[in-house]
């Protein structure tokens, strides 16, 4: 699953940005994960448990939050969750809605010493 | 100490992606890249349409696969370079995959890139490869619940070609359903209905990849 590839993707921006702030031992990793995304947290688990066996990140621990998605009707301005799939405006039933929050796969910050 | 990133996971893949498109578009190449689950009919439908691409389109393609050459023999076989890219069970391609073979292609000669993606609908949607398109597939024998079990595919691609029309008469797929789905998740897009068995439906499929290969040459 992809969620293998988003970890050595998370693991590459950490040993980088751990490199530069002269962190030698990261503690915590917060990622923001949105429903939108297909990244299933138990997989994104799993993957980080297995590709963390590095000094830096060896006793990290993981937090997810999932983030729900939002969209913004571009007809009738309202702000609403999608409770079915389906893509539509829950008010006016326009299908030209804006997604506002759920697309996004971010590592928020990490803890290091 | 805590270090606040607010950074994008993907921000590498996006990175070589933004590359990759910088290289297609000074070439003035034009390049799809095609999804769909396993079976679907990619390759078969590929197949049919390299052949009556009119003499100014001139294609290449490269292949996505878990392992084997056998759709990149199947490409080769209609005489349109083919290049195989196996991913040794990753489930998708990424934009480096695709920058480390741009060397292998003939960039120079040809005004179409096609990527075939390994099958799957759920993990290519996730990664740019510098690609000026996404092209979904589905096929009748699938259902018509595909769309809205995965829709960041189908709100992605710009255009979605059902395939295996021929079959309709035998399988419960609700096209109007279908239909319906699509416009909810993406009102733009162009939807083709095909045969690549038959060939039915294949032409304006065809013309409309001709005229978007043609406007990129002439740089629009």
């Amino acid at each position: 699953m992809h969620e293998t590839a988003l970890m050595e993707s998370v693991l590459a921006i950490l040993e980088e940005s751990a490199r530069k702030n002269g962190i030698n031992k990261i503690t915590k990793v917060k990622l923001k994960v949105g429903e939108l995304t297909n990244a299933l947290p138990e997989a994104l688990e799993l993957a980080f448990e297995a590709a963390k066996g590095d000094l830096l990140t060896k006793n990290a621990v993981l937090e997810i939050e999932q983030v729900k998605a939002y969209f913004r009707c571009q007809s009738c301005e309202k702000i609403f969750s999608l409770e079915s799939p389906g893509f539509y405006c829950t008010f006016c039933h326009s299908r030209y809605v804006k997604i506002i929050s759920g697309d996004e796969l971010l590592i928020d910050y990490y803890e290091g010493e | 100490m805590q270090v606040q990133l607010t950074t994008n996971i993907l921000k590498a893949n996006d990175a070589i992606a933004a590359l990759n498109r910088k290289i297609f578009s000074e070439k003035n190449i034009f390049v799809m890249n095609i999804i769909s689950s396993p079976g679907a009919g990619k390759t078969t439908i590929l197949e049919k349409l390299l052949l009556k691409l009119p003499p100014d389109i001139k294609p290449a393609v490269i292949e996505g696969d878990l392992a084997t050459t056998k759709d990149a023999e199947r490409i080769e076989n209609t005489g349109v370079f083919a290049l195989q890219i196996n991913t040794l069970g990753g489930c998708h391609l990424d934009a480096n995959m695709i920058n480390q073979v741009l060397e292998k292609l003939p960039l120079e000669e040809i005004n179409l890139l096609i990527i075939e993606n390994v099958g799957n609908l759920v993990c290519p949607a996730g990664f740019d490869l510098g690609e000026d398109m996404k092209m979904v597939v589905l096929s009748v024998t699938e259902g018509n619940d595909k769309p809205l079990k995965y829709p960041v595919i189908f709100r992605e691609a710009a255009v979605s070609v059902l395939n295996k029309i021929d079959l309709l008469n035998y399988v419960d797929f609700d096209l109007n359903q279908y239909e319906e789905d699509l416009i909810a998740l993406n009102p733009d897009q162009r939807r083709f209905y095909i045969s690549a068995r038959t060939e039915e439906g294949l032409e304006p499929l065809i013309e409309f990849i001709v005229e978007k290969v043609r406007a990129k040459k002439g740089g629009e």
